[in-house]
């Protein structure tokens, strides 16, 4: 990625910025040859001063953003500030394997009073009829002006919520989130999980022991007193959407663990999260997947155990056996940039908003 | 339960079947340089089952693990996941899918051993006998090996399914085609039958279709009202390299023009399918190919230019001609260049002359497709120069650089008027940020294992194809007209194909 080209800031002209941006751009023609871009998006981008600087958040945004083209809006909310609202623009080029890709973003630096009026601005500087994504940097807030009238303007509402402060709060907002189709960054990064859980049930001969499943034990990576558990119970969450089960309890752990009851046909299994600490892996990373299934007593047959372990996952099936299968499976985590891009490109994944309705029924639950 | 219903949602899609691919021709250059690596992509991709084995069969006296390292080497150089390869659990377990039966193609016993170790490999996985059998041998061989495939009874298993894939050339002339035909229909049903060209395998071949028949804009201007004419253009910037004696045989029209220039042409001309389904789009092609007026000996005499490159320099390199050429004839009359005109007698294009035209030793590579489109009925402005000459065009870049691009005219700022032609340019990678996309084998591969035929040629296509290819080469050999011409290698070919566009009034793009 080149650096990019950045103007002075500014009080806050729509129409000074979009002339800012088309002279930065005139400015990067070679020979009377403009620089060619395609866009195919908007993208805003909430970010709160108190979580980041501003140069990280540009830095994070045209890193997170180069890959895919498009024009970013960065709202940079200094809310306890002062009241000011500046602006300034930068454009970018990188060099994605043989193609060069160009975007622009526009940094709204605001406070104090100034951010509740913000949305006007914003949407005044959307390119024309393209898909508007909001990528809200922390919690969906509970009664925000600025939100709400964003909202209204998106096609999609973008949280990560392996970075929410409060996870429990900000996961059961969004459950009950319906303004917009949402989506979410730690659900993208599991997609390698679901792959290799799917996998096992591809051959149909395995596939009745998915209506006997026992136990499902969640490994999921913590440190000290954060607890991640976003991605552990969204992959809980999946797997009782896809597979019919209904809640019959859930329970928090004195750690930061849940422990769910479930009901399907006339059986009932256990799903537990529980938390570990793999100095090697980052938070919220899940280490390993357990599951125990089996129509018959000991009702442990199938076992399939998933392990991440030195960039692959390990599947063990019916370990000590004579029907053993082991299988060294390369593990690529999905980087933020990449969900990010599977976001923006495509629609949203209903499979995504059941595993988040069972997470809002677990939380209500054990929050009771 | 029938599904899994775990695999419901994007990025959940459900690979293929197990299946055994089974190579033939294993010991060649296109097993190690395309076909494994494919397949390894895709493992690592998690687009296959991991229920899949690899039974290369050749004559060479290899071992398992002399093939085995011989694809890592293959899949190392590559491979888009080559570095994955480097962890040696991860190769250790792709490569104990990899197996070699050592036998000559016509000897009809080496195809039970080969049947009973792939019928094995199935059992005891314990999972359907899926086979794809892949012919990567000269085509010499094809008619031997479906044959003895067939006498070995590998056609049809009760516990699983059976495809053949065939490399390209199918066939050298109309009757070789259909003989070639014969032989696969006397042992395979045609449905089994995938007939590759990596060209159609192409993000942007594919593009046409979505550009055409997923924007409702171009389809009311697409036709003889609105288009005056349709270049297509397959530049290569290399010579013939290793390949000299089988180029000297096919020449430029059998090796580009029968395959990958018609199939481009048919997918800019085809109407619009009735779904987006394999038989459909092929029917459709088809009738575009039946709709092309068929050439006498004297018509192809006018309608086409052919040359041979002589010594020249491409990028500073100085290449020498091509009867200098080990494998060539002595004085060889073989074409590396080629410019045909031809028209479609239909409803649609009835009166729109098609340019095509193929070269080797050609300043760059580029293969583009353009549509001409007609002037204004009466222009408003002053014309200067040769303004006449232009014309709205829309450009479908197939490689590189995919993307299409839009030439309109535009004023100059300043007073008067004054216009120059400017380039509205979409450029697939630049939209959509495609760091590396899958090589084409990776997706014919996968969509042969599904059972997708969309991408491969039907028989009735290839039979289609030779009968319009076939008048062309006969009607160079029946009256050596027109003559042979010369072209320097690293330029854009003989003036005999600028003449040919300059009698209709119409020029070149300039590529």
């Amino acid at each position: 990625m080149s650096d990019p080209y950045r103007t002075e800031s500014k009080p806050v002209s729509v129409a000074a910025v979009k002339e800012e941006l088309k002279a930065l751009w005139a400015s990067e023609a070679i020979d009377g040859e403009a620089v060619i871009r395609a866009r195919t998006h908007n993208l805003i981008v909430y970010a709160p001063a108190s979580l980041y600087s501003v140069d990280e958040i540009t830095e994070q945004v045209i890193s997170l953003t180069g890959a895919r083209p498009g024009r970013v809006i960065v709202i940079y909310d200094d809310w306890e500030g002062e009241s000011k609202l500046e602006a300034w623009v930068n454009i970018y080029c990188g060099v994605q394997g043989q193609h060069q890709v160009c975007g622009e973003s526009i940094v709204l630096s605001t406070g104090g009073k100034q951010r509740d009026e913000l949305h006007s601005t914003v949407v005044s500087l959307l390119a024309t009829d393209l898909p508007v994504s909001l990528w809200w940097m922390t919690e969906p807030p509970d009664n925000d002006h600025l939100f709400n009238e964003l909202v209204g303007e998106i096609d999609r509402l973008i949280v990560d919520s392996d970075a929410f402060e409060n996870q429990i709060d900000g996961l059961m907002r969004l459950d009950q989130f319906e303004d917009a189709p949402s989506g979410d960054l730690a659900w993208e990064r599991l997609l390698p999980w679901r792959r290799h859980l799917a996998q096992v049930w591809d051959a149909a001969e395995n596939r009745e022991s998915l209506r006997h499943i026992r136990t499902v034990d969640v490994m999921v990576n913590t440190a000290g007193d954060f607890m991640n558990v976003a991605r552990a119970l969204l992959l809980c969450g999946w797997l009782a959407d896809r597979l019919g089960w209904k809640l019959e309890s859930a329970a928090k752990g004195p750690t930061g663990g849940y422990t769910t009851i479930w009901q399907h046909n006339s059986w009932q299994g256990k799903v537990e999260i529980v938390e570990s600490s793999f100095s090697a892996l980052p938070l919220g990373e899940i280490a390993c997947i357990f599951i125990q299934a089996g129509s018959r007593p000991p009702y442990i047959l199938p076992r399939i155990e998933l392990s991440l372990d030195g960039g692959c996952v390990d599947l063990r099936f019916n370990d000590a056996s004579p029907s053993a299968l082991r299988r060294r499976i390369d593990y690529r985590p999905v980087s933020t940039a990449a969900a990010l891009a599977r976001l923006l490109e495509q629609p949203s994944d209903p499979v995504y908003r059941g595993a988040l309705n069972n997470v809002g029924k677990i939380l209500e639950m054990a929050k009771s | 339960m029938v599904e899994n219903p775990l695999r419901v949602g994007p990025g959940m899609e459900r690979p293929p079947n197990p299946v055994t691919v089974v190579i033939f021709g294993a010991t060649g250059d296109l097993t190690a340089r395309k076909l494994v690596p494919a397949l390894y992509s895709l493992v690592q991709e998690d687009q296959i089952s991991p229920h899949f084995e690899i039974v290369g069969f050749a004559r060479r006296d290899w071992a398992d693990d002399f093939f085995r390292e011989k694809m890592f080497e293959g899949v190392t150089r590559f491979s888009r996941f080559a570095e994955h390869a480097a962890d040696s659990a991860l190769w250790g377990q792709f490569s104990a899918h990899l197996h070699y039966v050592q036998g000559n193609f016509d000897q009809p016993e080496r195809y039970r051993e080969l049947d009973r170790t792939i019928a094995g490999l199935a059992q005891e996985q314990n999972r359907p006998d899926n086979r794809l059998y892949y012919l990567a041998t000269p085509p010499s061989w094809y008619d031997v090996i479906i044959e003895n495939i067939g006498k070995a009874g590998m056609v049809q298993g009760e516990n699983g399914w059976r495809r053949i894939v065939i490399e390209k050339p199918f066939g050298v002339d109309l009757a070789s085609a259909r003989a070639l035909n014969g032989t696969l229909h006397s042992v395979f049903d045609e449905s089994q039958v995938y007939r590759i060209d990596h060209y159609l395998g192409k993000e942007t071949v594919q593009n046409i279709l979505v550009l055409r028949f997923a924007n409702a804009i171009y389809e009311p201007i697409w036709n003889r009202r609105y288009v005056d004419h349709v270049q297509i253009s397959v530049a290569e910037s290399v010579g013939v390299g290793s390949r000299a004696g089988y180029y000297d045989q096919a020449g430029v029209v059998r090796d580009m023009f029968q395959n990958h220039i018609l199939q481009l042409l048919t997918l800019v001309a085809m109407e619009p399918p009735v779904a987006f389904e394999a038989d459909a789009i092929r029917d459709e092609k088809v009738k575009v190919l039946r709709a092309i007026r068929p050439q006498s000996v004297d018509e192809v005499a006018h309608h086409s230019v052919r040359a041979q490159y002589t010594d020249g320099a491409i990028n500073g390199e100085p290449i020498p001609g091509y009867c200098e050429l080990e494998g060539t004839a002595e004085g060889s009359q073989t074409p590396t260049y080629a410019a045909l005109r031809w028209q479609i007698d239909n409803w649609r294009w009835q009166g729109v002359p098609i340019y095509m035209r193929s070269g080797k030793c050609m300043p760059t590579r580029v293969s583009e497709i353009s549509i001409h489109f007609k002037q204004p009925p009466h222009l408003l402005f002053d014309a200067v120069d040769d303004e006449s000459l232009r014309s709205n065009v829309l450009a479908l870049r197939i490689q590189p650089d995919e993307g299409i691009s839009l030439k309109f005219e535009s004023k100059l700022p300043g007073q008067g008027v004054r216009r120059r032609p400017v380039t509205m340019d979409f450029r697939y990678g630049a939209s959509f940020g495609l760091v590396e996309p899958p090589d084409a084998y990776e997706r014919l591969l996968l969509d042969a294992m599904l059972g997708d035929a969309m991408l491969f040629t039907r028989g009735d296509e290839i039979e289609a194809a030779w009968q319009l290819i076939d008048p062309v080469i006969q009607g160079w050999e029946a009256s050596g007209k027109p003559d042979l011409e010369i072209y320097e290698a690293g330029t854009w070919g003989p003036p005999g194909a600028d003449h040919l566009l300059q009698s209709d009034g119409r020029r070149w793009r300039r590529l």
